[in-house]
């Protein structure tokens, strides 16, 4: 629920439920949360990646544990508009996309905000807001 | 030529034009270009041609300092023998910042009562006293000798600082044989116990000099002119003692206040990103000029964008780092997590670190201050007490200014900047800068000491040093030391 309510403050649930499932999470799951009701935040388009392309997400998967998840609830509480900007990128991701086009499409992404300036300070640390919204995306895969 | 006072036999010295206490690096350069006018100088140095536990225990003090600083006792930072604390120099040299000298905006102090450009022709003269080589203080200029590209050129809110190091560090050791065999006396063992005063139509003059040698005998020296040149804490503790003869030297109320250092700390790492630290020659590192001379280029706010805003002057350098401090929240995660959005190629050298190490200004603060113990030492002279506060603001202005360096760096593309642990952000420390306790003003009621360095209460007692800095910026001092050194030198030669 907290989960839901998260993602639901800060983008639309459908690209939300697009996120998760990038990131890894059980297409189950993401199903799962998803509102029977009609969203009234603004729906973007969402990425049809394939179930199997879990190997896809697997490598940031595996960065979650307990210090991940701290920094990311952190960039929730402080600026959770910043997931709006990592689904935003990854939305671009044409279907099949391989994992050096996933990095380098962040690594670009982060770069642009680092030039535009486009930074957020969370615990002590000043990240590019495309890297702040995907540690606020992958810590709530805390359970 | 070198003279052991506890082997002399005159308890009355030769009367001389000028008598310079303290043979540090602004002792030996007054004196060095007093010589060469032909006027009669002494140095009298309490410790002598090496170190000696003793001496060196007449430096030991009081120390406290403000929540989140540390200072070390008073004789550690502070080195009481022939070339002074040159002795453990490390040679940061560079100019004051400009905008440190002219009316200061907002809190910042009353700045200095001179121009840089005032100072220019003394500053040349103390780049070659300080073994400077070239005067390139230009990061573009140094990094195109060498061949290299400037990574992170300079714009209206990036300041690039650059530091020159000596050839020779040492005042004592480079100029010793020079000294020796000059006509200037230098007196060793000789501990400065305080003046005898006269007044004459309202005009108060020092007209003797007590002195101790360390078997605890009374010498005394006349001098048409005597100068303080014992670094910032003694200078002022030497004031102190004389106020208690001389009312007017607490005219401004600002004797021994004003107690400046430069804050100095690790304060942030940068994770390299497109950059990789061998890039960055100058910053990084510490490499040759092409005259054979080591630089190093900092980073910093440009001196206008920080004065629009009433800031103190900020500066960083860069060291690379093993890892990302401990300090640091979440280090590891973010380590990992911007390796992971980068290209294969680049992920592990993405994430190399370079600490950000601070040295900035603070504010002319009244709290800050120097005085005098009740405890005396082994020859009845009182010691100094040091309590030296900065302020909220400052550690705000640094808080600021690390931010604005960090995005910067992230524009100019590095990675995340890590600025420890928030709530322990500033554990600071000094530089070894001991400054003011004895402003420089135009005005008997704001400072001590006038433009030349003269007391205001004392015809003929001058004070050269740190102890006049009515601000200091954030540059290491020694080479403004010097330039003041040799500007006094002037002053006395057309008043002599």
């Amino acid at each position: 629920m907290r989960r839901r309510e998260l993602f639901e403050r800060t983008v639309g649930v459908t690209g939300l439920a697009a996120l998760l499932a990038a990131c890894g999470a059980d297409p189950s799951d993401v199903l799962g949360v998803l509102p029977t009701e009609t969203s009234t935040t603004v729906r973007l388009p969402v990425p049809e990646l394939e179930v199997d392309e879990w190997a896809f997400a697997r490598p940031w998967k595996s960065l979650i544990d307990d210090e991940l998840i701290a920094f990311g609830s952190s960039v929730l509480s402080v600026a959770p508009e910043t997931v709006v900007k990592a689904r935003e990128v990854l939305v671009e991701l044409p279907e099949g996309s391989s994992l050096i086009a996933r990095d380098k499409l962040f690594a670009e992404s982060c770069r642009k905000d680092s030039r535009a300036g486009d930074v957020v300070v969370v615990d002590g640390w000043m990240v590019p807001t495309t890297l702040a919204g995907l540690a606020g995306a992958l810590s709530q895969f805390s359970s | 030529m070198f003279i052991d006072l506890a082997k002399s036999n005159r308890k009355v010295l030769p009367r001389c034009d000028v008598a310079v206490i303290g043979a540090g690096a602004a002792g030996i350069t007054l004196a060095l270009e007093l010589e060469k006018s032909g006027l009669s100088v002494v140095i009298l140095e309490g410790g002598y041609r090496d170190f000696t536990v003793l001496s060196q225990d007449r430096y030991k003090g009081e120390v406290t300092a403000g929540p989140g600083f540390t200072y070390p006792d008073l004789d550690v930072w502070r080195l009481r023998y022939f070339g002074g604390t040159t002795n453990h120099w490390i040679g940061w040299c560079r100019r004051l910042e400009e905008n440190v000298f002219g009316p200061r905006s907002n809190d910042l102090g009353e700045g200095w009562p001179f121009t840089r450009a005032d100072l220019e022709d003394d500053y040349q003269d103390a780049l070659e006293i300080c073994t400077l080589g070239r005067d390139v203080f230009d990061a573009n200029e140094l990094l195109d000798g060498l061949g290299v590209k400037n990574l992170l050129p300079s714009n209206d809110i990036l300041a690039t600082p650059v530091w020159r190091f000596p050839k020779e560090l040492r005042f004592g050791g480079h100029y010793r044989y020079r000294l020796q065999e000059s006509l200037v006396p230098i007196y060793f063992g000789a501990n400065c116990q305080g003046f005898s005063f006269e007044e004459v139509d309202g005009v108060v003059s020092a007209r003797r000099l007590h002195i101790k040698n360390d078997l605890g005998v009374d010498f005394e020296i006349t001098a048409d002119c005597f100068v303080l040149a014992g670094g910032g804490i003694e200078n002022t503790r030497q004031l102190l003692v004389a106020a208690d003869d001389v009312k007017g030297l607490r005219q401004s109320d600002t004797l021994g206040r004003g107690f400046l250092e430069h804050p100095h700390g690790a304060v942030g790492a940068v994770l390299c990103g497109d950059h990789a630290p061998e890039d960055l020659m100058g910053f990084t590192d510490y490499p040759l000029d092409i005259d054979k001379t080591q630089f190093k280029i900092g980073l910093g706010l440009n001196e206008q964008f920080a004065a629009e805003r009433g800031m103190v002057n900020t500066s960083f350098t860069m060291e690379p780092l093993e890892s990302i401090p401990e300090e640091s929240l979440h280090g590891e995660a973010l380590r990992k997590l911007w390796e992971s959005s980068r290209p294969s190629a680049s992920k592990s050298e993405s994430s190399q670190v370079i600490g950000l190490y601070a040295r900035t200004e603070q504010r002319w603060n009244a709290e800050s201050r120097i005085s005098l113990m009740s405890a005396k030492d082994d020859l009845g002279s009182k010691r100094a007490r040091l309590d030296w506060r900065v302020s909220d603001q400052d550690v705000a202005d640094i808080k600021t200014s690390v931010e604005i360096v960090a995005k910067e760096l992230m524009k100019a593309g590095f990675g995340p900047v890590t600025f420890g642990d928030p709530a322990e952000f500033v554990t600071m420390e000094g530089g070894g800068h001991h400054l003011g306790g004895a402003r420089m003003h135009e005005s008997p009621d704001f400072g001590v000491v006038d433009a030349n360095l003269k007391c205001h209460a004392v015809d003929n007692l001058y004070a050269v040093g740190g102890s006049a800095f009515p601000t200091a910026g954030f540059s290491n001092p020694t080479l403004t030391i010097v330039a003041l050194a040799v500007r006094l030198a002037r002053t006395l030669k057309e008043r002599l």
